[in-house]
C-alpha cells in the first residue's frame, strides 16, 4: 500500500487583496481569505490520482503554521486525503523556509512514506526552497517542476515527468523521493458533498514545536514589506483612423515615454 | 448566547458550492437563460453530490439539514437562480415523500434520485388554483386498488424532464382544502402528458410546463399519508422549502450587491468613480444591510427548523424579507449600472427578471404576511 505525504501551505487566496499592517513587517490577516497554495493543490491532486491508479494507499497531508491552517487541512481531507498532521503554533506565522523545512523534516522522520509531494513553491513568498531543504534534511532525491507522477505498482520506482523550456523531461527514480509539483494537466478536484461529510471522521494529529524538540523563535525575520507601486494611469492612443492612432502612439512614445 | 459560527463542514460546503457556482454555473448562465435546460450542469452537480442532499442516508442521500442546504443554495442562486432551480427543485418535490412516505414508498422511489440525476416535480398549482389550494380541480376517484386522476397542473417547474411527480388532487371539490390528497405519480403511467413549455420573464433555464392527467391510474400504494391529508402534506413541505426560497433571495441579493459595488468603482462620471457619490453609496449601503438582515433571519428560520422548533412564522418572515430584498437590490443594481444595466451584455437585467418570481412562488409574499399575522394573533389568543 503506497504511503504518500503531501506538504501543504495555507496562503492568502489568489483573489484576496493583501495589505501590509502599519508596522510594515507583517500582512494584515484580519478578514483575509486563505486557501491551499495552488501548486500544493496540484500536488495533492496528483497524489490522489496516483493513489487511485494503484487502487489503494494512504495520503497524509502535513502543514506547519498558525491555527487557521486547520481549515486548509480540512479541505485536503474533503478532497480525499486520508489523514493529516498539523504542527500548530501562532509563532509559525512567519517562520521562513529554513525553519519550515526543519520542522517538516522532524515530523516526517517519524512517518512511514514512499513519496513526498508538494508544490514547487508557495505563492505567498515564492521562495521555492522548502522541497530542496527538506531533501537535504532527509537525504532524499528531489525532482522539481514536476507535471506528472506514475508510481510503479511494486512501489520500488517511479516515473516523473518534468516541465522544461519548450518540452518535457522524463525521470526514472527509486523511491522514496521528493517531488516538487508545478502546474499539471489535472485541475484540482472539488470535494464532493459526501467527502466533505466524511472528512469529519478523518484524524488530524496536532503537534507542538516542543513535542518536535524544535526551538521556537523563527531564525529569519522580515525587515519591511511594501505594496507594489500603484499603476500609473493608462493613456490610450486614440484617433479616427488606424493611421491616426499609430501617429498618436508614436507621439506618446516619444514625448511622454521618452523612448527615442 | 448566540453563535454565528458555521461548523467546519458547513464552511467547506460553502467553499465548494461557491467554487462550483463560479466555475461551472456563472460562465454559462447567459447561455442557458437563452437556451433553457442546463443538462451538463445537472450531471456535474449530481456527481459532486449536490442534488438530493436532503434524502436520508439510508436511501443513499446525505440527510443534510435545512441550514446546510440554505448555504449551498445561496451560492448557486448567486450565480444563476434559474440553473439553481433546476438543481434544487427535487428538494421541494421529494420533501413530501421524505416526510410522509411509508418505508416502502421511500425504498421504491428515493434511490432513483441518488443513483442518477433524475428530476421530480411538485404538481400542486393549476390554472385556477395557486395560493388558494382549496380550489384545486384535479380529481382523484377511487376504483378498486387504484385512484383515477384527471385534471391539468400548470406552472410545473422541471416537468418536461421529470420522471416522477407528486400530485395534489381532490376527492371532492366541495370539501375545498379538506378534500385533498397527495399522490406519487410516475411519469410513465398511462394518461400523463406534458403540455407545451411556458415562456417566462426570468428563471429561463428552468423548464416550466403544464402536466395533463387524463384517466391516470395510480395504485393505492402510491397515496402519500392518508386520504384527505393533502393540504397538511403540502403545507408541511412548504414549511421547509420556503426557507430554501429565502436562500435563493439571498443569492440574488448578494450577487446584485457584488456587481453593483464593483461596477460603481469602475464607472466614472464627472471625473470620478460613481461609487464616490453619496447617491450611489446609499444604495450600496442599503443593499448590504438588507442582505445581512435577510441572511440572519433565514439562518434563524433554518436553524429553528433543524432543531425541531416551531418555524412557521420565522420561515415566512425569511421568505418574504429575503425575496423582497432580492427584488429591491436587483432593481437598484440596474439603477447603479444605468443604461448598461438595461442591456443583456451586463448581468444585472437578468437578475432583475429572475428575482421577481421569488416573491411569487412557494406562496406569494402576501400569503406569507398573512401567515405571519395569523401566528402573531394566535400568540395572544391562546
Amino acid at each position: 500500500m503506497v504511503e504518500i505525504l503531501v506538504c501543504l501551505k495555507f496562503v492568502p487566496d489568489t483573489t484576496a487583496i493583501v495589505r501590509p499592517r502599519p508596522d510594515g513587517k507583517t500582512i494584515e490577516t484580519a478578514g483575509l481569505k486563505f486557501s491551499i497554495s495552488p501548486y500544493d493543490e496540484f500536488a495533492l491532486e496528483e497524489a490522489l490520482l496516483a493513489r487511485d491508479a494503484l487502487r489503494s494507499g494512504k495520503i497524509t497531508a502535513i502543514t506547519v503554521g498558525p491555527p487557521r491552517n486547520e481549515e486548509g487541512l480540512r479541505t485536503a481531507l474533503a478532497m480525499g486525503a486520508d489523514a493529516a498532521v498539523f504542527v500548530k503554533d501562532p509563532l509559525l506565522e512567519q517562520a521562513g523556509t529554513v525553519y519550515e523545512a526543519d520542522i517538516l523534516a522532524r515530523v516526517i522522520k517519524n512517518l512511514k512514506f514512499d513519496i513526498i509531494m508538494m508544490g514547487k513553491q508557495a505563492i505567498d513568498d515564492d521562495s521555492a526552497q522548502v522541497p530542496h531543504y527538506l531533501a537535504e534534511h532527509l537525504n532524499l532525491p528531489c525532482v522539481s517542476m514536476v507535471r506528472k507522477v506514475e508510481i510503479a505498482p511494486d512501489l520500488k520506482s517511479t516515473k516523473v515527468t518534468r516541465q522544461i523550456e519548450g518540452g518535457e523531461e522524463v525521470h526514472q527514480s527509486t523511491l522514496p523521493l521528493i517531488v516538487a509539483v508545478g502546474k499539471t494537466e489535472h485541475m484540482p478536484r472539488l470535494p464532493t458533498l459526501p467527502n466533505i461529510m466524511k472528512a469529519k471522521t478523518k484524524p488530524i494529529t496536532v503537534m507542538t514545536l516542543q513535542q518536535l524538540g524544535a526551538s521556537p523563535p523563527p531564525p529569519s525575520k522580515i525587515m519591511s514589506l511594501t505594496p507594489p507601486p500603484a499603476r500609473k494611469n493608462v493613456k490610450l492612443a486614440d484617433g479616427d483612423t488606424p493611421e491616426a492612432k499609430v501617429d498618436n502612439l508614436v507621439k506618446l512614445l516619444r514625448e511622454e515615454a521618452k523612448l527615442f | 448566547m448566540v453563535d454565528f459560527n458555521l461548523t467546519p463542514e458547513q464552511q467547506e460546503l460553502v467553499k465548494m458550492a461557491e467554487k462550483f457556482a463560479k466555475m461551472e454555473i456563472a460562465p454559462v448562465a447567459p447561455k442557458y437563460d437563452h437556451e433553457g435546460f442546463p443538462q451538463e450542469i445537472l450531471q456535474k452537480a449530481f456527481e459532486l453530490g449536490l442534488m438530493n442532499t436532503s434524502i436520508p442516508s439510508e436511501f443513499g442521500g446525505l440527510g443534510l439539514g435545512l441550514l446546510d442546504q440554505a448555504l449551498i443554495v445561496e451560492e448557486f442562486a448567486a450565480a444563476c437562480p434559474g440553473i439553481a432551480c433546476v438543481v434544487f427543485m427535487n428538494e421541494l418535490a421529494l420533501a413530501p415523500i421524505i416526510k410522509f412516505g411509508t418505508q416502502e414508498q421511500k425504498e421504491k422511489y428515493l434511490p432513483h434520485f441518488t443513483q442518477s440525476p433524475k428530476l421530480a416535480t411538485f404538481a400542486l398549482t393549476e390554472h385556477g388554483a395557486g395560493s388558494d389550494i382549496g380550489s384545486i380541480a384535479t380529481t382523484a376517484r377511487k376504483e378498486g386498488d387504484h385512484y383515477v386522476l384527471n385534471g391539468t397542473k400548470w406552472f410545473i417547474s422541471n416537468a418536461p424532464q421529470a420522471s416522477l411527480h407528486v400530485v395534489i388532487a381532490t376527492h371532492d371539490p366541495s370539501l375545498k382544502q379538506k378534500g385533498l390528497s397527495a399522490f406519487v405519480v410516475e411519469n410513465n403511467f398511462d394518461g400523463i402528458s406534458i403540455g407545451k413549455g411556458i415562456e417566462k420573464l426570468g428563471m429561463r433555464a428552468t423548464p416550466t410546463s403544464e402536466i395533463i392527467l387524463n384517466n391516470v391510474k395510480v395504485p393505492v400504494s402510491n397515496l402519500l399519508g392518508a386520504e384527505m391529508d393533502g393540504s397538511n402534506i403540502a403545507l408541511a413541505s412548504v414549511n421547509r422549502t420556503k426557507v430554501i426560497v429565502a436562500a435563493f433571495g439571498l443569492g440574488v441579493a448578494k450577487s446584485a450587491l457584488q456587481n453593483a459595488l464593483a461596477y460603481s468603482m469602475q464607472r466614472e462620471q464627472f471625473g470620478k468613480p460613481i461609487g464616490e457619490f453619496q447617491a450611489i453609496q446609499f444604495k450600496l449601503a442599503d443593499m448590504a444591510k438588507d442582505l445581512e438582515a435577510a441572511r440572519m433571519l433565514t439562518w434563524l428560520a433554518a436553524w429553528r427548523y433543524d432543531q425541531g422548533l416551531p418555524s412557521t412564522k420565522e420561515g415566512s418572515m425569511a421568505k418574504a424579507l429575503a425575496t423582497d430584498v432580492a427584488m429591491k437590490s436587483a432593481v437598484e443594481a440596474v439603477q447603479v449600472y444605468g443604461g448598461y444595466g438595461y442591456i443583456k451584455e451586463f448581468p444585472v437585467e437578468k437578475m432583475m427578471r429572475d428575482a421577481k418570481v421569488l416573491q411569487i412562488l412557494e406562496g406569494t409574499n402576501e400569503i406569507h404576511r398573512l401567515v405571519i399575522a395569523k401566528e402573531l394573533i394566535k400568540s395572544i389568543k391562546e
